[in-house]
């Protein structure tokens, strides 16, 4: 199996159709990434997967220029790439689309039958505004590190580690009333 | 555990999926290649616009050095192809060469 970086010098490369691959191995993730950001709009989340791919396509050079010039960890580097596009998806979505308007007036989220076991979880996050959503999402969910999601969303390491300590406080006091 | 934490390590389990990945990956990728089209011909287009401003300026500037005068214009190029017979091939070699880049360059 090619690796996500052979794939993404190959795309570069003028083959286009190799992106493909990486938007099979990557759908789900970004699916379920959105899911949980969005509160269970299954629509919204496939949005915001299909924009983050564009994107992700459209600045495919940026991540090759990094990707030579960086030393850090290499492991899953495609995926806290694609990660941080899909965070920036969601905020500019979130900006544009009327529809999410109900999730941040804390409306009832729209549930679906197939995603039954997170509704707890969608419960429980929804006191949260959207920035604090992403940092908690990847923090808890996901198990990324401070500094990985420093680098995803911009945001000083901490000032980061400050949002996520409030977030993690108003969740746990919403929870117990 | 409490229950709060039960919450999330249950959320960490679920693997949520599409139901319908491979209609997902066609319509993801068919927006792709329709955003490079798109892309594609706002790129022509520009190279176009500054194509024929290029032209235009070339020609004024031209005219203005002839005195505003067509035929002085033509007197000029007979008289450049006179004295440089290879002048017009050459001219012509450059012209293919640019388009050959252009094209290499993909910007037209």
């Amino acid at each position: 199996m090619l690796s996500d970086e052979a794939l993404v010098q190959r795309t570069l490369a003028g083959g286009g159709h190799h992106f493909g691959t990486l938007v099979k191995r990557y759908s789900d993730y970004l699916y379920g990434f959105g899911l949980r950001l969005t509160g269970g709009n299954s629509e919204l989340a496939k949005d915001m997967s299909q924009q983050s791919f564009t994107r992700a396509f459209q600045y495919l050079k940026s991540f090759d220029t990094k990707h030579q010039s960086s030393t850090a960890n290499t492991e899953h580097r495609f995926r806290n790439w694609l990660t941080g596009i899909a965070v920036n998806t969601f905020h500019d979505l979130i900006k544009t689309e009327q529809r999410y308007a109900p999730l941040e007036d804390h409306l009832e989220p729209s549930y679906q039958p197939a995603f039954a076991d997170s509704h707890a979880f969608y419960d429980l996050i929804r006191p949260l505004n959207s920035e604090n959503r992403v940092l908690f999402v990847l923090r808890y969910i996901y198990d990324y590190t401070v500094p990985e999601i420093a680098l995803q969303t911009g945001i000083s390491e901490g000032t980061l580690k400050s949002k996520l300590s409030r977030a993690m406080q108003r969740l746990r006091e919403h929870h117990h009333d | 555990m409490t229950e709060f934490d039960r919450i999330l390590q249950s959320e960490k389990q679920v693997n949520h999926k599409l139901v319908d990945p491979d209609l997902f990956i066609f319509a993801t990728l068919t927006e792709i290649a329709h955003q490079q089209a798109q892309a594609q011909i706002r790129r022509r287009f520009k190279v176009g616009v500054a194509l024929c401003a290029l032209l235009i300026i070339i020609a004024a500037q031209t005219l203005a050095l002839s005195g505003m005068s067509f035929s002085g214009v033509v007197n000029a190029l007979a008289n450049l192809i006179a004295n440089y017979p290879f002048a017009l091939t050459i001219l012509n070699g450059a012209l293919v060469i640019a388009v050959l880049a252009a094209r290499r360059l993909r910007l037209i």
